[in-house]
């Protein structure tokens, strides 16, 4: 069961394609990153999901309901965080909880307080005289008290302080554990979104290069070592799935982005029989750096 | 409803600052008023001035509601990617009707209640202060419909003050040229006033689609070109619009009783202008005279077609033109005053002193006659024009072309009129004691007489009295269109008109509020060889204001072979 499904999502601002064909899956109870270069399209799409942006094609589901028709039942069961929004600055955190809290008829007022306690929030200061960060804790709290089926975060990161961050994430996490919540969160901070995603999607130039768990993006990455025995060998081109092609003299470095580990060995022996060849896992980052490099140096509309 | 209510009392609380200087706003109207009409003396440049200053304070109102009206649309814009309500369980819906809720609440509630004092104040009725409420109501709708448009159309303040200055300067060219074109234009003013209604009615109304749909929607190039297409429609309409509406209704044939006895005649016509150089000043005025009206009532305005027509078939016609009681008449002709004597409890037809005292009344007859001659020495024409009892005269101006205009001088033709007359009757509001430093206020009028001073007058007979210059200021409901102020002496019989307030006004929700200088005649009694006072003067008179009540009307056909050209006319 999915909460979120995109099919051939496209969205254009005049001439500019910001989203093509997006077709997207979200299944209920994961925490889903939406990673992407800045200007990938994530924060359009989200847009659209919200019904903030109509479509310019193809239709999203979002709770079962037609993104372009999401009404007030669906609304109390979504929660919205994004940098980009603009919240009532005049409003205090208590004033900003009291108004938000009637519209939701699942609001926990003990996990508010709860919240309340954990982001240390001044409760009786403006919203225009937080910072960023008191700010973002705000507006989260004010969209986890009601335990929402699904948590929408839009650059929840950007401009936050390691500190804010990580009170941030710890948020998101600890309630995500409090029940059955799906975690819609775009970012290009990898590092946060490592910790909380168990599943990852990719966005470039507005079009989906992948969409997995977590543990199989990681497992089928690895950076490849391999060192020639019988010094320098002018080698064939490598397979497509080979990125970052290096090669120094006896030693070749590359990056396998289709790692099983029975099938990448015997692979590797073929290729190099005299070889001595070592592959470690990626880090999220790495794996990212790596897409990102590659699209860059293709020409413009070959990442598809 | 709860939830409605939630949003609005945010917006309420939001906006709370710019309530309070609007509650500052509307009081400080009222205070003026108060002070207006509480004054001790007129002075009149203080009176004026302080009446603009009233006229202001009501447009720096209009525009402080229109900035309420859009900050209360931009607390949650309508326009842009990063709303947070949209990402809220609020539905467009819902989120308009709490706005309305809050603009009812402020810019209309509000103004009521802080006006409220002024209606008591001036004991307005029931009907007088729903009339008043409505002002409010209509008064604020154009403060707040352009607001509640430009406001969801732009989405954001800065943008919207841009917009802002942008419309004042489209409405000011805008008037500007109509103002220089309209000049040009042979269309007549109710033509204009129904093209500038209509054109109005079509803008509120694609505003009010344009809200509608940018909270229901939040489509903003659509709602835009709703309300391009309503700014054209409304250009066409000011520009070429070819009927009056008002000529479209049918013309009332209901009779109110008693009306049977009113005949009538015309009387006789005048061209206006023969002028090839100003077209729309070119007309024929013509004059009908009624008889047979009841005592207790005065004809006022009327409608008539009217059609002049030549042996060789030739026509000249006009429909739903304006009858009017002509400009001189306005008291001897249009037999407003025996409906007024029997308003106040007086007997009608004796209207002046003369009539009950015998040698006053041979006295003047006799002056009258010595003026009579005199005038007729000097060879000029003399028309009686004395107005008799039951009779009222009434005058329509047909636009014509110079040519037609000479033909009917040369020619006059034959004349077809069908008229529709309105009947009204006089309604006493209040009655005081001709005294300085009093006041009165009783439905939905307040007279103060600040003070009364005598002074010597003398008439072009030679006969010289005591007057008192009186000095009041009044306010009057705005339904009553003004007052008729007259001064009343039942002792002897006496009544006679001293001015009107009329209905424009300083204050338009208020009422109108006006300063009135007039002089009052002493009753003067011919005793053998001299003037003396009237015993009782002036405990025995008192000032009267009333108002004139529409009570139906009557039609009439009116035919003549030939019109009569005359050089008079009371138009």
């Amino acid at each position: 069961m999915n909460i979120i499904e995109t099919n051939q999502l496209s969205r254009r601002y005049g001439r500019t394609e910001a989203l093509r064909g997006l077709s997207l899956a979200v299944p209920t109870g994961s925490v889903f990153a939406l990673l992407g270069a800045n200007g990938a399209g994530k924060t359009t799409a989200i847009k659209v999901l919200m019904n903030l942006l109509p479509p310019s094609a193809g239709d999203a589901r979002v709770l079962g309901v037609d993104s372009c028709r999401l009404g007030p039942a669906q609304r109390a069961q979504i929660g919205y965080v994004s940098e980009n929004q603009k919240q009532p600055l005049w409003m205090t955190v208590r004033q900003l909880l009291d108004y938000c809290r009637p519209f939701y008829p699942t609001w926990d007022p003990a996990l508010e307080n709860r919240l309340l306690r954990q982001f240390e929030l001044p409760v009786d200061r403006k919203l225009g005289n937080l910072s960023r960060g008191m700010l973002m804790k705000a507006a989260l709290l004010s969209s986890l008290a009601y335990r929402p089926r699904l948590l929408v975060l839009d650059e929840p990161f950007s401009g936050l302080d390691p500190l804010a961050r990580d009170d941030f994430v710890r948020g998101v996490l600890e309630t995500s554990e409090l029940g059955d919540w799906t975690v819609f969160v775009s970012s290009h901070d990898i590092e946060e979104v490592e910790r909380l995603a168990d599943n990852i999607g990719l966005l470039e130039e507005g079009r989906l290069r992948f969409s997995e768990t977590t543990d199989a993006l990681l497992g089928r990455f690895r950076r490849v070592d391999v060192t020639l025995t019988g010094g320098a060998a002018q080698l064939a081109a490598p397979p497509s799935g080979w990125l970052e092609w290096e090669q120094t003299g006896g030693r070749i470095r590359f990056v396998d982005t289709r790692y099983e580990q029975a099938a990448a060995e015997r692979a590797w022996r073929e290729r190099f029989p005299e070889a001595a060849v070592t592959a470690q896992p990626m880090t999220l980052r790495e794996i990212f750096v790596t897409l990102a490099r590659e699209t860059r140096n293709q020409p413009k509309g070959a990442a598809a | 409803m709860n939830l409605t209510w939630h949003i609005a009392k945010k917006d309420l609380r939001r906006l709370r600052v710019h309530l309070l200087l609007w509650t500052v706003l509307l009081a400080s109207q009222v205070f003026v008023s108060f002070r207006l009409l509480s004054t001790r003396s007129v002075d009149y440049t203080w009176f004026t001035e302080t009446g603009m200053m009233l006229n202001l304070l009501e447009a720096v109102g209009m525009a402080v509601s229109f900035i309420i009206a859009a900050a209360l649309v931009l607390d949650d814009p309508l326009v842009g990617t990063d709303l947070a309500w949209v990402t809220r369980p609020i539905s467009g819906g819902r989120l308009l009707r709490a706005k309305l809720i809050a603009t009812l609440l402020s810019l209309v509630l509000l103004p009521i209640l802080v006006w409220m004092p002024w209606w008591f104040y001036c004991r307005f009725d029931l009907g007088g202060m729903a009339e008043a409420a409505v002002r409010v109501l209509g008064l604020q709708a154009l403060a707040v419909i352009p607001g509640f448009v430009l406001a969801s159309l732009v989405g954001r303040t800065g943008r919207f003050v841009l917009f802002s200055v942008l419309l004042v300067v489209a409405l000011v060219v805008a008037l500007m040229n109509l103002l220089a074109w309209g000049g040009y234009l042979a269309v007549s003013p109710e033509l204009w006033l129904c093209r500038l209604l209509l054109a109005a009615a079509v803008l509120a109304c694609s505003g009010v689609v344009v809200v509608g749909r940018q909270y229901l929607t939040r489509r903003l190039a659509s709602s835009a070109g709703v309300l391009a297409a309503g700014v054209v429609l409304a250009g066409v309409i000011v520009a070429c619009w070819p009927w009056n509406l008002a000529d479209l209704r049918p013309v009332s044939r209901e009779q109110v009783a008693g009306s049977e006895r009113i005949t009538g005649e015309i009387t006789e016509a005048r061209v206006t202008a023969l002028d090839t150089t100003a077209p729309e000043n070119n007309g024929i005025s013509i004059g009908i005279l009624f008889t047979g009206v009841p005592d207790e009532v005065s004809l006022s305005s009327g409608v008539a077609d009217v059609e002049l027509r030549w042996p060789d078939g030739r026509v000249a016609a006009a429909r739903h033109l304006p009858v009017r009681p002509g400009r001189a008449s306005r008291w001897t002709e249009d037999n407003e005053e025996s409906s007024v004597r029997l308003a106040l409890g007086l007997v009608p037809g004796h209207d002046w002193l003369h009539h009950w005292d015998p040698e006053t009344n041979a006295k003047q007859d006799e002056i009258t006659e010595a003026w009579h001659q005199r005038v007729i020495k000097a060879g000029e024409q003399w028309v009686d024009r004395s107005h008799q009892r039951g009779s009222a005269r009434l005058y329509l101006t047909l636009a014509v072309t110079p040519e037609v205009a000479a033909r009917v001088e040369a020619e006059p033709p034959a004349c077809a009129i069908s008229v529709r007359v309105g009947i009204k009757k006089p309604d006493v509001l209040l009655e005081m004691p001709l005294k300085g430093d009093t006041w009165t206020a009783q439905k939905g009028a307040r007279v103060h007489l600040l003070n009364i001073s005598p002074h010597i007058w003398r008439d072009v007979n030679q006969v010289q009295g005591k007057a008192y210059l009186a000095t009041l200021v009044a306010a009057s409901a705005p339904g009553l269109g003004g007052l008729s102020l007259h001064t009343v002496d039942r002792l002897h019989g006496m009544t006679n008109f001293q001015g009107r307030t009329y209905s424009f006004s300083v204050v338009p929700v208020a009422g109108n509020i006006e300063g009135l200088y007039f002089d009052v005649r002493d009753a003067r009694l011919w005793r053998t060889d001299k003037w003396v006072e009237a015993p009782g003067w002036p405990d025995s008179a008192s000032l009267v204001a009333l108002t004139y009540r529409d009570v139906g009307g009557f039609n009439r056909d009116f035919h003549t072979d030939r019109l009569t050209i005359g050089s008079g006319g009371g138009d």
